[in-house]
């Protein structure tokens, strides 16, 4: 029948356009941040730091920014990956993967999973209230460590779960401890997927602002002190955009393609570590 | 070496959820030569060898009841020292399982786990067990190579190696030569007649002729149960249930 | 057996035991943290709550230095932009959907699946950075004008000409959210057995009638929870809204056009300012909790949809 043919001619038109529009707006979004950021890049630009105080300065570059978000992303990236490992630990090794338990503690990673990080960042705020803490790098990489937790423990889990059984089986046949079994054979086949959640945790990290404007704050110097105020790219790109200076706003276009590029990067290595790394890993 | 004493299973039952897959076994196994636990596929006779070493409680919902004495203790009692147990028996599964590392950390791995050993020590144990298997030869140049790299048969052997390197009474063998090619298969079965000298083995299979190569005792497992345990000449030769006639004359399909 | 092997048992069974008391412990504090952080908020909002509950949620008078505090306004905002963002990527998302999942080779449904996720990965602040470069000058120089000539009522007309307002925010908001939407909605028409499709194909239909009468249908439930769960993540997203929305106090939207003041922007805006005046730090602590208790909420009711599909289907 002539018109069920049209008609699907017409959905699928509207299909192209729709699926047309998305792409062309992720696209252009890289484009933007090339063109503009491209433009502002400079030696200067990125090894040194912004002068004039508060941060609206005409002098100087982000290197605050960029020092400041590899500091902070690492360091809670380190204390996610301890938190998430013990746990993913316990539930799959300490207990069968499909116990109550285990799936209690799931339940709750994807609740955690579920909360905005400007949540994130009113807990740790009220945290800092409350014990009088400073805003500064330790408060944000302690946030952030939250905000990543879900998204590193449930790449790990799923890492976990796909181990083979019987590998399991053969190691504890030579009697070994579940906790021998977990240092000396899971983490070795579980390698490349381990690797895999750090880098996408990371990446995620260094790319959220809401957690840390209120814990972390801004500041114009390098990261020195766990106690002090830290730069971060997000926020850079954030502050020096609102204001009407075009110096200014350039350091922000800086920021932003930096930042781009940086979680392009560990999104691309995250994906590829699955391929490398596994020399011993059986397959 | 080998047990000390007969192993003696009492009542012993297995059930997965519901469904009962072992029915009261009663049995005693010799400590001395190669025990054929023999039956079609599926009756219970990898569940059967999995209790000997507490595999099966790795497994969800498994519940076992019964005794099972090795070396005159019931090793079915919460109290038993798992690792102790599982030092004593070495299991070979029916896909070789090697662990993610090198070739000479798995042979090394089960003894480096119980007992500080310096390097010297663990090259001459690696060279000692991969000889006894007939693959030292084969992979002497490569030791550090990743172990999933060689042929299922070498894996095999490989992962008997392993399993002898921890100084084990028992062998336990879950049907393993029924991934292998007839030549690994080969090179496995002759190991184990060799070793039978100094090791109290019990192997699981569902094929007839190896059984007959091998088993110096047979048990015939069917539909969970017991049926008939005897020396081998006489398990073939005068089969007394009527269910152990019809699966030797092939009327019994597995 | 010897000596030297029993007493390192002892040491490995100590050590086997210690991790698993400590592993333990870790895994509970999920749970407590999660309580935790409820009741900080709760807690902290609680004397402005204990003040006047229905005012504090529901009032629009915004004035810290009166005292007065009203999230309506706010919650408004962000439910608006929300509503609207979601308006926008709900058509876009379903038929990228149904592009990728029943049209497209698999290999270059896989890449292009691929391609999507890396670009959604991209920082929240860079799709403000987008909005504020491409977004707000569109719909200020274009959009607006054309949309209020062409269609003059209360929702196109606007005294707002910044081109920061309800709809660009909705229109950011849409792209960021999109690839999520896509993504479960096309999980869910996976889901769908070969053979549903198979047997409405072999009696004569298009393949987009297959879709419309079969497909739809029984992925209805799916796709709700879809848009339910895109709806949680967007009312949760802070910096672009912030970059993007207008955030203009004492402004009610009612316009596309008017400016929005999401919760989210306005935590992250005046918490500075909140050390003066007690209730102003309740106020925006219950700002918080209020956006804590809509995305739980909405996150709960999404996945128990996910969950009674896949019950169904087993």
């Amino acid at each position: 029948m002539p018109f069920k043919k049209f008609e699907e001619k017409i959905f699928k038109g509207i299909m192209y356009i729709s699926f047309s529009l998305l792409a062309l707006s992720l696209f252009s979004i890289i484009v933007v941040v090339f063109v503009k950021g491209l433009g502002s890049l400079s030696f200067k630009m990125l090894f040194s730091v912004p002068k004039g105080g508060y941060y609206l300065g005409k002098e100087g570059g982000i290197l605050n920014a960029i020092l400041g978000s590899i500091a902070i992303g690492t360091i809670a990236t380190a204390l996610s990956f301890l938190y998430a490992f013990c746990i993913v630990f316990y539930i799959n090794v300490y207990r069968f993967s499909k116990s109550k338990f285990s799936r209690i503690v799931r339940f709750f990673l994807d609740i955690l999973w579920g909360i905005p990080s400007i949540v994130y960042g009113a807990f740790g705020f009220g945290i800092m209230l409350l014990f009088k803490i400073p805003a500064s790098l330790l408060a944000g990489a302690l946030t952030l460590s939250f905000v990543i937790l879900p998204i590193m423990a449930r790449t790990m889990d799923e890492t976990l779960r796909m181990i083979p059984f019987e590998m399991k089986q053969a190691a504890y046949s030579l009697g070994a401890t579940r906790f021998e079994i977990s240092y000396k054979v899971i983490i070795k086949q579980a390698f490349p997927g381990l690797l895999t959640a750090v880098l996408l945790a990371f990446g995620r990290g260094i790319g959220d602002a809401a957690s840390i404007i209120m814990t972390a704050s801004y500041t114009d110097s390098i990261p020195t002190s766990l106690l002090r105020p830290v730069a971060t790219l997000p926020l850079c790109v954030f502050f020096q955009l609102s204001t009407p200076f075009k110096e200014v706003q350039e350091r922000g276009y800086a920021a932003a393609f930096v930042l781009t590029m940086l979680m392009l990067l560990v999104s691309l290595l995250a994906r590829l570590s699955f391929r490398s790394f596994s020399k011993y890993v059986v397959k | 070496m080998g047990a000390k004493e007969p192993i003696k299973i009492q009542n012993l039952s297995v059930s997965y959820g519901n469904q009962k897959v072992l029915k009261e076994i009663n049995l005693e196994i010799p400590e001395k030569g190669i025990t054929v636990i023999l039956g079609p596929s599926g009756c219970g006779k990898s569940t059967l060898l999995k209790c000997f070493n507490r595999i099966i409680e790795l497994e969800e919902n498994v519940k076992v009841d019964g005794k099972l004495f090795v070396d005159g203790e019931d090793i079915l009692h919460p109290k038993t020292d798992l690792i102790v147990l599982r030092k004593k028996m070495g299991l070979l599964l029916q896909k070789p399982q090697v662990l993610p590392m090198s070739i000479y950390e798995n042979v090394a791995f089960g003894a480096k786990i119980h007992k500080k050993m310096k390097k010297s020590e663990i090259d001459a144990l690696v060279e000692r067990e991969l000889k006894k298997v007939n693959l030292w030869d084969e992979v002497k140049d490569r030791l550090k190579s990743p172990a999933d790299k060689l042929s299922i048969g070498q894996q095999q052997r490989l992962c008997l190696a392993r399993g002898l390197a921890v100084e084990p009474e028992i062998i336990l063998g879950d049907e393993p030569t029924s991934a292998l090619d007839p030549l690994s298969a080969e090179v496995i079965e002759k190991q184990f007649l060799k070793l039978k000298e100094n090791y109290t083995i019990i192997l699981v299979t569902h094929m007839l002729r190896q059984a007959k190569r091998l088993a110096d005792y047979v048990a015939f497992i069917y539909l969970g149960e017991l049926v008939e345990f005897n020396s081998a000449p006489q398990f073939f030769e005068n089969p007394k249930d009527e269910r152990t006639k019809k699966y030797l004359s092939g009327l019994i399909a597995g | 057996m010897d000596e030297l092997f029993f007493s390192k048992l002892k040491k490995r069974r100590r050590v086997n035991r210690l991790a698993r008391k400590l592993s333990f412990f870790i895994s509970l504090s999920v749970f407590f943290l999660f309580i935790l952080i409820c009741l900080m908020l709760f807690g902290s909002s609680f004397p402005l709550l204990k003040e006047n509950f229905f005012s504090a949620l529901f009032g629009s008078k915004w004035l810290p230095h009166d005292k007065q505090f009203g999230l309506g306004n706010f919650i408004l905002g962000s439910v608006y932009t929300t509503l609207i963002a979601l308006l926008i990527s709900v058509p876009i998302s379903l038929f990228t959907a149904i592009l990728i999942a029943e049209y497209m080779p698999n290999k270059f449904a896989r890449n292009t699946k691929l391609v999507f996720d890396v670009l959604s990965g991209v920082s929240p602040v860079v799709f403000g950075f987008w909005g504020v470069m491409v977004i707000v000058p569109l719909t200020r120089n274009y959009i607006q004008p054309f949309l209020a000539s062409a269609f003059p009522c209360r929702l196109f007309i606007s005294d707002n000409k910044s081109g920061f307002n309800v709809f660009s925010a909705a229109v950011v908001l849409a792209v960021m959210v999109s690839p999520l939407m896509v993504s479960i909605s096309e999980e869910v028409l996976r889901a769908i057995p070969f053979e549903v499709r198979q047997a409405t194909m072999s009696l004569g239909s298009t393949k987009w009638e297959m879709i419309k009468k079969v497909l739809l249908k029984r992925g209805l439930a799916g796709l709700v929870a879809a848009v339910i769960l895109s709806f949680s993540r967007t009312v949760g997203e802070t910096m672009a809204v912030l970059m993007v929305a207008g955030c203009q106090i004492a402004k009610t939207p009612i316009s596309l056009f008017d400016p929005a003041y999401p919760l989210p922007a306005l935590i992250a805006n005046t918490f500075g300012e909140t050390m003066s005046i007690p209730l102003y730090k309740s106020a925006i602590f219950l700002a918080a909790f209020v956006l804590l208790a809509l995305t739980l909420a909405s996150n709960l009711f999404g996945w128990s949809i996910l969950l009674k599909i896949e019950e169904e289907s087993s």
